[in-house]
């Protein structure tokens, strides 16, 4: 596909039904779909996969993309001229979200373009009915929260983006702010405090991580489950992103009089499928 | 989402049940409800199949049916309708282990019954399942003491007894959410009964004629509120268990029921009533505004509206979460193919076509905000000037008024007079503009004299419908469209075009829609007249172009061409109507309530063409495991893709979706 890595749209999900990555595939649409690849990985507990679409269907990035790597993307299959696309379906495990409970799985499907996102994870709906299937969120609000409250000790993640949406004053609908640690900024306690007699949802955010020794990762999230993480060739810092949501899974839930949050954990899950309406103002 | 009828016909003690595309060959004795597939894969059974069909009772359908589409075996689907009834879930299905299956979901089942065909003939009972229903007790819910009542009225109440007896009983069942209205309900007629035996316990010579009026006046309201909980019960809870046996008078429903279309419309006025309790405006006015320091107020030729500034002035400084009790009993709501949208002290009404149509402009419920502004604009203007009927209320009031007008003495402006000044000022402007067109014809003219109560009274009674006209369409713009232009518009004269008395007083009601719409304006009055007619003209087109044959649209496009030449009567109304309109936004708009109202997790900010929106995520048809937080915000969105011609399903599909889909708020 493109010779350097690219952003790659992700949703993240559990199921109890649903056990294995080959599993997740027969929920995927009729595509011709290749065997899997396994990623190196130094834990028998996760599974990376990489596969392959082959599809009569072009997806390109909007900013457009040289000719020369467009025609790159073609090959031939099974004597048809298609284009070939990466995609990754990932298996890991977290703690359980209730205090007590079992290990949860956690499945991730990755796909490189959001117009390919937008059709495949709603194949993957429809074709998941009655599997149970739980979306791994964050809580952008709590998150905010706990950065804020001096448990970031390690200093581990940052938000460097924030959007708000806006409720109850029709010229401004939204707000971005943007620095090295948004939560933390006087900026972002001002905002929040001179809105308060609006509705303000915390929609998405870019966050970076840093594990301290070689390996860092940007991830933006929206709150309705989507998530765009750079993935560099073939996926090899797969691994990492699932390291990511582990660490994400291990924040605790926070108080906050300015946010006027009581105990909220930053991951949750619902059914509601991350709703790819909002993907349709994206830009690959 | 596919349609169908479900149509059960009896001879003799012989049902037989048929689900036909279309209503042809209907038998002599049979009741009939539409129903809509979940699937397009819906399964339909033959004329000659064996099959089971199963009336699901839950109390939130659109959060039970998202749940089943995720927890339910794929093959299962299938098998699932909805309808507008209280059995808001059909199961039609081959698989008779169906049900089994569907209770080890976790969607809670209030009621379930079902019964096995063949070759369309009912052969016998399935199953019947009833949960336990919420335990209440009936006391609550009736009158006790009305004894020393003459007969007339002792009947009233007693069939208020039986009716809210029954209103309650049937909740407990089915809706238990719903308790809360009748319990309410009870408590205030129970309070009009105490007064109508206080009255009647006087001695014949304490009953004066004005004590006299007020007893005939809650003896109708009695009446008013039996007569709606009539509807409320076969509207709302016919197509109970059993649902062969039960029947509901809106034929086209007869079936079935229009239980969930009820729900969705007490959802709608609930989660407008419970913001405004939050918020209670027309508290915070009586005990602040004596003390809260006004602006400058001046008439509506020279004022600056800069001066009234919303951040120092407006209604959330002094709301600051304050809660006060809430006296006003939530609507009794209903269909009525009489009254339309309308609203009264006890009751809301829609009319029946929102039955089939609610998703289309004309019908939508959203002309439901405008009628339960009403009555949040009375009891504001009822603050503001607190017994104005009482003359030397009025009196001092007109006197505290001439002062401020002259600058007689060292006088603060407190914020209530300053809004009750700002009506008075508006009524002696608005006197003005009419005394100077007579017969068409301008004419010189003498102010009314602004020092005496009793002229003064006539014009605050004379302007009173238009006041509270023009302060109800710039609050439901801001609240419940957003400020939404083309969409304000559009529902506004989509849902006049029907009207007769429109096109009667088409200029009034023009007048209207553009003080509305000209409250987002800036600028003088002149620079707003003719942008809000620009405004008004480019959506009047565009409603025009979608149905050309809308004479009310076209005659009021022709006057609105007529009347861009800044010399006329309109800019005239125009420049009172937007002095008050500016009155409404800075003093009497909350930003507060304006967020809650449409606050909604399902509701977020798209980029369309060059501006930011909000737009709802689900679309039509779409099922998922959770609540609507906001009907208004849902109906919004419906109201704009039918503006925008976005909605690629039938009317009917998306009309039921809708219903089912705002039945599920919370409250």
């Amino acid at each position: 596909m493109f010779k350097g890595g690219r952003d790659f749209r992700l949703i993240a999900f559990t199921s109890p039904i649903i056990t294995t990555t080959e599993e997740v595939v027969k929920s995927l649409p009729y595509w011709d779909i290749s065997n899997p690849i396994e990623l190196v990985s130094d834990n028998p507990d996760y599974s990376f996969k990489h596969y392959y679409f082959y599809r009569e269907t072009a997806y390109f990035p909007s900013h457009g993309v040289p000719d020369n790597e467009a025609k790159g993307l073609f090959t031939k299959h099974n004597g048809v001229d298609v284009f070939q696309y990466n995609f990754y379906i990932a298996k890991f495990s977290i703690d359980s979200l209730t205090q007590g409970g079992e290990a949860t799985s956690i499945f991730l499907i990755a796909v490189p373009f959001t117009a390919m996102a937008i059709e495949l994870f709603s194949e993957f709906k429809n074709n998941s009915k009655g599997l149970k299937v739980q979306y791994l969120k964050i809580d952008i609000e709590a998150l905010v929260c706990f950065l804020k409250s001096g448990d970031n000790l390690e200093g581990d993640i940052k938000m460097t983006k924030l959007e708000l949406d806006i409720e109850g004053d029709s010229p401004t609908k939204s707000a971005v702010l943007a620095g090295s640690d948004v939560p933390n900024s006087i900026t972002y306690k001002s905002v929040i405090q001179s809105l308060n007699k609006m509705a303000v949802a915390h929609r998405k955010c870019k966050l970076i991580y840093d594990d301290r020794v070689n390996k860092r990762l940007v991830i933006i999230a929206d709150m309705y489950g989507n998530y765009t993480v750079p993935l560099n060739i073939n996926g090899m810092n797969l691994p990492f992103v699932a390291t990511v949501f582990k660490y994400l899974q291990s924040l605790s839930s926070c108080n906050n009089d300015v946010n006027k949050i009581v105990n909220k954990d930053v991951l949750f899950f619902n059914s509601i499928l991350p709703s790819l309406k909002t993907l349709q103002d994206e830009e690959d | 989402m596919k349609s169908r009828y479900l149509i059960v016909s009896t001879e003799g003690s012989e049902k037989t049940i048929s689900l036909v595309p279309e209503v042809t060959n209907l038998p002599n004795n049979y009741k009939i409800s539409p129903i809509f597939s979940v699937f397009d894969d819906a399964y339909e059974p033959a004329d000659n199949c064996e099959y089971v069909v199963g009336f699901l009772f839950t109390e939130f359908a659109f959060k039970d049916i998202g749940s089943l589409c995720n927890s339910l075996h794929k093959e299962y689907l299938r098998y699932i309708w909805v309808s507008h009834g209280l059995a808001s879930i059909v199961i039609i299905s081959d698989t008779p282990s169906i049900f089994s299956e569907i209770q080890q979901t976790d969607i809670f089942i209030r009621g379930y019954e079902s019964f096995n065909v063949s070759s369309t003939k009912v052969l016998s009972p399935d199953r019947l399942f009833l949960c336990d229903p919420e335990p209440i007790d009936f006391n609550d819910f009736q009158v006790a003491s009305f004894d020393v009542l003459e007969d007339d009225l002792k009947w009233v109440i007693t069939e208020f007894n039986h009716s809210n007896r029954t209103a309650a009983y049937r909740a407990s069942q089915y809706a238990p959410s719903q308790l809360m209205i009748f319990r309410r309900l009870a408590e205030t007629v129970v309070s009009i009964v105490n007064t109508l035996v206080s009255i009647t316990s006087r001695e014949a010579e304490e009953i004066d004629v004005h004590t006299k009026k007020r007893f005939d006046f809650l003896a109708s309201q009695l009446v008013q509120i039996n007569s709606a909980l009539s509807y409320i019960i076969s509207q709302g809870y016919s197509g109970i268990i059993p649902v062969l046996e039960h029947d509901c008078h809106v034929r086209t429903y007869s079936l079935l029921g229009i239980g969930v279309c009820y729900r969705a419309l007490s959802a709608f006025a609930r989660h407008v009533e419970l913001v405004f309790e939050k918020h209670p405006v027309a508290e915070v006015i009586k005990r602040t505004y004596e003390s809260s320091i006004s602006p400058e107020v001046s008439s509506p030729g020279v004022y600056d509206p800069a001066l009234w500034d919303k951040m120092k002035f407006g209604i959330d400084v002094h709301l600051n979460g304050s809660t006060f009790p809430s006296e006003d009993n939530p609507k009794l709501v209903y269909y009525s193919g009489r009254q339309g949208f309308r609203e009264t002290k006890f009751t809301v009404s829609a009319p029946i076509n929102s039955l089939s149509a609610a998703s289309s402009v004309r019908w939508s419920l959203m002309t439901l905000s405008h009628e339960l502004m009403h009555a949040h604009v009375m009891s504001v203007l009822a603050a503001i000037f607190g017994n104005m009927y009482n003359p030397q209320e009025f009196a001092k009031l007109v006197t505290a008024f001439n002062d401020y007008r002259n600058r007689n003495s060292a006088y603060t402006l407190n914020l209530r007079h300053g809004l009750a000044f700002i009506i008075l000022e508006y009524c002696l402007f608005m006197d003005g503009v009419s005394k100077r067109y007579i017969n068409g014809k301008k004419v010189v003219i003498q102010e009314a004299d602004s020092r005496d109560p009793a002229v003064l009274q006539e014009l605050v009674s004379e302007h009173f419908g238009d006041i509270n006209e023009i302060v109800v369409h710039v609050l439901d713009y801001i609240y419940f469209y957003d400020r939404s232009d083309d969409v304000y518009i559009g529902l506004l004269w989509e849902s006049w075009s029907p009207v007769p008395v429109v096109l009667e007083k088409i200029e009034s009601y023009i007048l209207r829609t553009l003080i509305a719409v000209g409250s987002k304006e800036t600028g003088l009055p002149t620079q707003r007249y003719y942008s809000s007619i620009k405004t008004v003209k480019r959506s009047l087109n565009q409603l025009l172009e979608k149905n050309p044959s809308n004479v009310v649209i076209k005659h009021a496009i022709e006057i609105l061409e007529n009347n861009n030449n800044g010399s006329s009567k309109l800019l005239l109304q125009f420049s009172g109507g937007i002095y008050l309109a500016d009155m409404a936004d800075r003093f009497l708009a909350s930003t507060e309530i304006n967020a809650k109202l449409l606050q909604d997790p399902m509701r977020t900010v798209f980029q369309e063409d060059e501006a930011l929106v909000h737009r709802m995520l689900l679309e039509i048809g779409q099922f998922e495991a959770t609540n609507i937080h906001s009907p208004v915000a849902l109906l919004e969105d419906l109201l704009r893709r039918a503006l925008e011609n976005e909605i690629k399903v039938s009317g009917d599909v998306a009309s039921v979706w809708a219903f089912i889909t705002c039945a599920s708020f919370q409250f």
